[in-house]
């Protein structure tokens, strides 16, 4: 690997000093750093902006994990460990308990956290693959006051394009007791997705997101209304990936991706 | 105010408190071998994929390669120098007894990726601990074992030496330079 560029380095306690640290020119939010340190190191483009990294660690608004009337609010400092491990999230929201223990590796998992996995520009980060299927709100920020955003509008914003002085706090997370999560990679340990399916079951109705079929993970609706209505699930997840990225789906691809909405809605029903 | 481009950071490395002023651009990694010669801890690949850089932080196994640093102030760093520490020492020892290393290089990650674990730990436990950490010479199953065996030399190590002395690869104590302090 190549150096890091120069950097400065910051740690507030406050969330007021994190929001000013941040509206610095070239300032930017560093918490696991699995993805940021590594993109540092290759000089990615969407990191090139960046000459002080804000360790936001310190903050205790971004930890834990908390129930808020039928959600889970998990702070976006959470790692993929603590997910995993945690009995709350694997009882009220197993789909997103799964997704973080097929992420990466032990000691990576014990890095990367929720709010890193969704501001990361990954096409399959599989966090974020449960969170869309699961209907997550995101805590978010902004200036005085926090926003609650739909995560569809987090996830289009890149992480160069995400303005400044916004931090991403939490995600809230209704429960969703009847879901899972399936994930085709290369390897058990560190696979990315080839592709990703996480289904999550609700009384009358059943919402889908894939990874790795575009630019971010998104919802499929058509595949969820050809599960719920035993339709054909081919069929709707090609009318899913249209225009979801720069290229077409490939043919194997969708048929993984049936495969394992297949899959992953019979375990999300049982 | 304008954050710094150094900071002076004080750790307990292998038990010892340690002071020093490191780049806020430098990994764990490189301030454990360029800065305080501790070399045991490798390199492999930079950026996450390997497991050779592998430290305990506070006890739990992270990669040195993708932690700053300057993050690492008030915190505990546990790496393969550290002979104060018991199943290190069986760990190390378990290794070279059951051949479970041709090159070494990824023997210290492995070493400190199942270094939490319990001394029963079965296999299926170490092998999960152990799939961050490539090992490219000996095929892992003298890996798992090694980790069996140094379980074991914990839990009777009445008698004679667990293990054959001609074995054992703890070094003798030597003072400590006083630079690293």
């Amino acid at each position: 690997m190549a150096d890091l560029p120069a950097l400065r380095y910051s740690r507030p306690r406050r969330l007021a000093e994190a929001l000013t640290a941040l509206a610095r020119p070239g300032a930017c939010a560093y918490a696991g750093g699995t993805d940021l340190l590594v993109a540092l190191a290759d000089r990615r483009p969407w990191v090139r902006f960046v000459r002080e990294v804000v360790d936001i660690k310190a903050l205790d608004v971004a930890r834990g994990i908390t129930r808020v009337d039928g959600a889970l609010r998990i702070g976006a400092l959470v790692t993929a460990d603590e997910l995993m491990a945690h009995a709350g999230v694997r009882r009220d929201v197993p789909a997103l308990a799964e997704a973080a223990s097929l992420t990466a590796a032990p000691a990576l998992r014990r890095r990367g956290t929720v709010g890193g996995n969704l501001v990361t520009p990954h096409p399959a980060g599989d966090v974020t693959t449960a969170l869309v299927a699961l209907g997550a709100v995101v805590e978010v920020a902004d200036g005085r006051r926090v926003r609650v955003l739909p995560i569809a509008e987090v996830l289009t914003s890149q992480a160069a394009a995400w303005p400044r002085q916004r931090l991403i706090l939490a995600v809230r997370v209704p429960h969703a007791r009847r879901s899972a999560f399936e994930k085709l990679a290369a390897r058990g340990a560190f696979g990315r997705a080839f592709v990703a399916v996480a289904v999550a079951v609700y009384r009358g109705r059943v919402r889908v997101a894939l990874g790795g079929v575009g630019v971010r993970p998104c919802l499929a609706p058509a595949t969820a209304v050809a599960l719920w209505q035993g339709g054909d699930v081919a069929a709707a997840l090609v009318a899913d990936c249209q225009g979801t990225g720069p290229a077409r789906v490939s043919a194997h691809r969708l048929r993984m991706a049936a495969v394992l909405a297949t899959r992953a809605f019979a375990r999300a029903r049982a | 105010m304008t954050a710094p481009l150094t900071i002076a950071i004080g750790v307990e490395l292998n038990g010892r408190p340690t002071r020093v002023r490191v780049a806020a651009a430098t990994t764990l990694v490189d301030l454990l071998r360029d800065t305080l010669a501790l070399t045991g801890s490798k390199v492999g690949c930079g950026v996450g994929d390997c497991g050779a850089c592998t430290v305990l932080l506070d006890g739990a196994p992270v990669l040195a390669c993708l932690v700053l640093a300057a993050e690492v102030a008030g915190r505990r760093i546990t790496t393969i120098e550290d002979r104060d520490d018991d199943r290190l020492a069986r760990l190390r020892a378990a290794f070279v007894a059951e051949g479970a290393l041709q090159c070494g290089f990824c023997t210290p990650g492995m070493i400190l990726a199942v270094r939490p674990l319990a001394d029963d730990a079965d296999a299926a436990t170490i092998r999960a601990a152990l799939v961050g950490n490539l090992c490219r010479c000996t095929g892992y199953a003298a890996i798992v074992r090694a980790v069996e065996r140094a379980g074991r030399a914990a839990v009777k190590p009445a008698g004679r030496a667990a293990e054959p002395r001609a074995n054992d690869p703890r070094p003798r104590r030597r003072p400590r330079k006083p630079s690293r302090g």
